[in-house]
Formats: structure tokens, sequence, C-alpha cells
């Protein structure tokens, strides 16, 4: 069972993905939130604004929990991810990522490749502000053309 | 053919707008798409090389939302997107 979607920042919470994984076939939840920090490459960062394609990510979402599902083999995992999609301001979260599985290597396991995967083939674009009222894209990954 | 590129990210800053209008004279491939959007970049921001190996390094989706290699031809599509290099989470 999955759950996708980008949204605006203010409405990002783990509340919702909490209800959402609760299963009690789980004997396992991750949650894995991504945060805003204060410093990158040496600069204060003080906040991002984040750009999507939101159809084609809401797509490659669904892929990768497919993916994952078929890699580990489960069989009654909850998924949530959500992304959120304009300026997040420091220390507030970009993403959540719940899971919920029968056990706890397997959540682990699922949790962890679904970030990994969304980091390389996502299409989310970070603008990084600094404390010295700068900003600038992060320089990113190229998306594998077959 | 008139073609329809939408920016993202870094491009939208480069082109100032979250989207290109294009005019090509015969049935194009991504590749033609790209060198145009270098025409481009060296008239507005010569001095700026980043901005053209930007392009260059970016990948294409076409209107069925699949990323698409420099030989796609654009048949019926009227729409393209770029995507820059991607960096979310």
């Amino acid at each position: 069972m999955l759950h996708v979607a980008i949204v605006d920042t203010k409405k990002i919470n783990i509340i919702r993905a909490e209800k959402f994984v609760k299963n009690f076939d789980a004997g396992a939840s991750i949650f894995f939130v991504g945060n805003i920090r204060k410093n990158n490459n040496n600069k204060n960062v003080t906040g991002i604004t984040y750009d999507s394609f939101n159809k084609l990510v809401i797509k490659i979402f669904k892929k990768i929990y497919g993916e994952g599902i078929k890699k580990f083999r489960l069989k009654k995992a909850k998924v949530f991810i959500e992304h959120a999609k304009g300026y997040v301001p420091l220390g507030k979260p970009s993403i959540i990522i719940a899971v919920s599985c029968k056990h706890r290597s397997e959540a682990y396991q699922l949790s962890r490749y679904l970030i990994e995967q969304i980091k390389i083939r996502a299409p989310i674009w970070k603008k990084e502000y600094y404390k010295n009222q700068k900003s600038e894209w992060l320089k990113g990954t190229s998306i594998k053309v077959k | 053919m008139k073609i329809k590129v939408k920016l993202f990210g870094n491009c939208k800053d480069i082109f100032k707008n979250s989207a290109l209008h294009l005019n090509f004279n015969k049935k194009i491939k991504v590749k033609d798409i790209r060198n145009k959007l270098i025409e481009i970049i060296e008239i507005k921001h010569s001095t700026n090389k980043s901005y053209k190996d930007l392009i260059k390094k970016s990948a294409f989706c076409s209107e069925q939302d699949e990323i698409v290699n420099d030989s796609y031809v654009l048949k019926k599509d009227k729409i393209i997107s770029i995507i820059p290099p991607i960096g979310g989470g």
C-alpha cells in the first residue's frame, strides 16, 4: 500500500505519515525525515527552495516503490512518501518517508532503498539560500539516459 | 513545427521563464533542441560557460513522461521537458 505526493512546504508533517503506515501486520515502522541543515560546503544555509517536475516525480516514486517491494520480497508493507515543493526554512523537513513492514530488517532496507533511489532518480532541484543573502542552485546528478 | 520546452530548476533562472517556445522548419530530434538551447545561451550569456555545461549534462523528457536520448525524434510531441542534473531529498 502506497501514498506518494508533492506537497506545499507548510503541509509536510509526520502525523499523516504515522496514520498511513499504522499496520497491525507490521512489527516495525521506520520514519525517515530529511531536514534542512545549517551548513553545506562551508556555507551558512538559511533555507532551500525545491522545484519539481511533479508528474514525473510521482511516476518515479511509484516505480521505485514497486522495485523495492519486489527486491526485498515484501507482501504487507505500507509506504508513505511526501516531498516538499517551494521554500523550506532551516531545520524544517523537505521529505518524509515512512515504512511499515513485518520485520525491522526489511523496514530498514526498504526505507534506505527508497531515499537512495529518490536522490538519483526523482526530478527535484534545490536552490540554497545563505546567510550572506546569496543563493545558488546545487549542481546535482545527471539523470541516466538509456 | 512549434515546440514548447518546459524548464525546471536552474533552467528557469537561466531563461527567466518556466517554458520556451521554439520554431523549427523540419521534424527534429532532442539533439536539435539541446543545440538550440545552447545557441540561445551563447547569445544571451556568452561569458557563462557553466550554463552551456548544464544544458549538455541535462536529460530530456517526452510528452509521454519518458526520459529520451538525443536521437529521439519528436513526431507527435508538442511539448518536451529539459531535466537538468537533479538533487532532491
